[in-house]
């Protein structure tokens, strides 16, 4: 890099001279105190300790770790889908019938009255039974 | 294609462990000072921004083209280092006042005036972040227009206009600096 080669005007802005005072005030109180030999050895420990860290090969014990937890979670989830009962309905209508149910308390926070509310509160029979294996799952029926 | 043996390897691999420590070495200093003017003035973050922009710097060694110079590059990282070390300060003090400063862990204060300080960093926080990483980069820690623009990814002009306004903005907040200056 040479400085020379380059209009300084073009590189270091020309300051008045009230603001290139204001600038060296700013820099000469708003420093760190340089580093001690002391601090710079604990710096470069430091430095060397997460370099060593992240140098060292993290292995495939995380990944296997994740894989095992999602695989895990996934047969939970379809045993206990196919305990509840076999599916009767296309997939689409029942979805869209669970989302219905399962946003019901929001409409009728806004919609409707407290009896419409209550009448919903008791139908959970009439539920199909996906919902009821997915329920079971996310709310700890 | 020729195999490279383990010995040769292990030879370019110890000299670019030589290359980096000498980088090291010779922008520990800059790095820090950039890093606790970014932070806003807190040694320990400071330390821990640079010394991670050096990590950074160096898992990302394989993937540097050339494009820009090392130093630019490197300078780059920090920023952005410092950048996301202030954005997690922020969400920490909105969840709570943990990451408080002053409160459970008070950041070691440098010499000198301890007012001014307050005040200059006070001046300095108020300004848009990217009109206080120009001022810090061009005034403070002195790097060209360019280099500036090429660190922080912005045009030419864009870093002239963050510098004009941030100079203004300070000349309004920090005047009596520029005056007492004058005085002596």
């Amino acid at each position: 890099m040479s400085p020379k080669t380059i209009p300084p005007d073009a590189e270091h802005p020309a300051l008045a001279p009230e603001d290139a005072r204001l600038v060296a005030r700013v820099r000469d109180a708003w420093g760190p105190e340089p580093l001690t030999s002391a601090r710079r050895a604990a710096f470069d420990a430091g430095l060397q300790e997460r370099l060593d860290r992240a140098r060292r090969p993290h292995g495939l014990w995380p990944a296997l770790g994740a894989g095992l937890v999602a695989a895990s979670l996934a047969t939970l989830l379809l045993v206990r889908a196919q305990t509840a009962a076999p599916p009767a309905a296309p997939v689409v209508a029942e979805t869209h019938t669970a989302l219905e149910q399962r946003t019901a308390w929001a409409a009728d926070l806004l919609y409707s009255n407290g009896e419409e509310a209550d009448e919903r509160d008791d139908d959970d029979e009439g539920l199909p039974a996906e919902y009821a294996a997915i329920a079971g799952v996310f709310l700890d029926r | 294609m020729e195999a490279i043996a383990p010995l040769e390897l292990a030879a370019a691999e110890s000299d670019l462990e030589l290359r980096f420590a000498a980088f090291v070495e010779t922008h520990r200093e800059r790095a820090r000072r950039l890093a606790w003017r970014l932070v806003g003035g807190d040694d320990a973050a400071a330390e821990d921004v640079a010394q991670d922009a050096f990590v950074r710097a160096w898992l990302g060694l394989p993937r540097f083209r050339g494009e820009a110079s090392l130093g630019t590059w490197f300078y780059r990282i920090l920023v952005r280092q410092a950048a996301q070390h202030r954005r997690w300060r922020r969400l920490r003090e909105l969840w709570g006042g943990l990451g408080t400063p002053d409160a459970a862990d008070p950041k070691p204060r440098a010499g000198g005036d301890p007012a001014l300080r307050a005040r200059i960093e006070a001046a300095l926080a108020r300004l848009p972040q990217g009109q206080r990483e120009v001022f810090v980069l061009v005034h403070l820690e002195e790097f060209t227009v360019s280099e500036t623009a090429e660190i922080l990814g912005k045009a030419v002009g864009t870093v002239k206009s963050h510098l004009h306004r941030a100079l203004a903005a300070l000349r309004r907040e920090l005047a009596d600096l520029a005056a007492e200056g004058a005085e002596r």
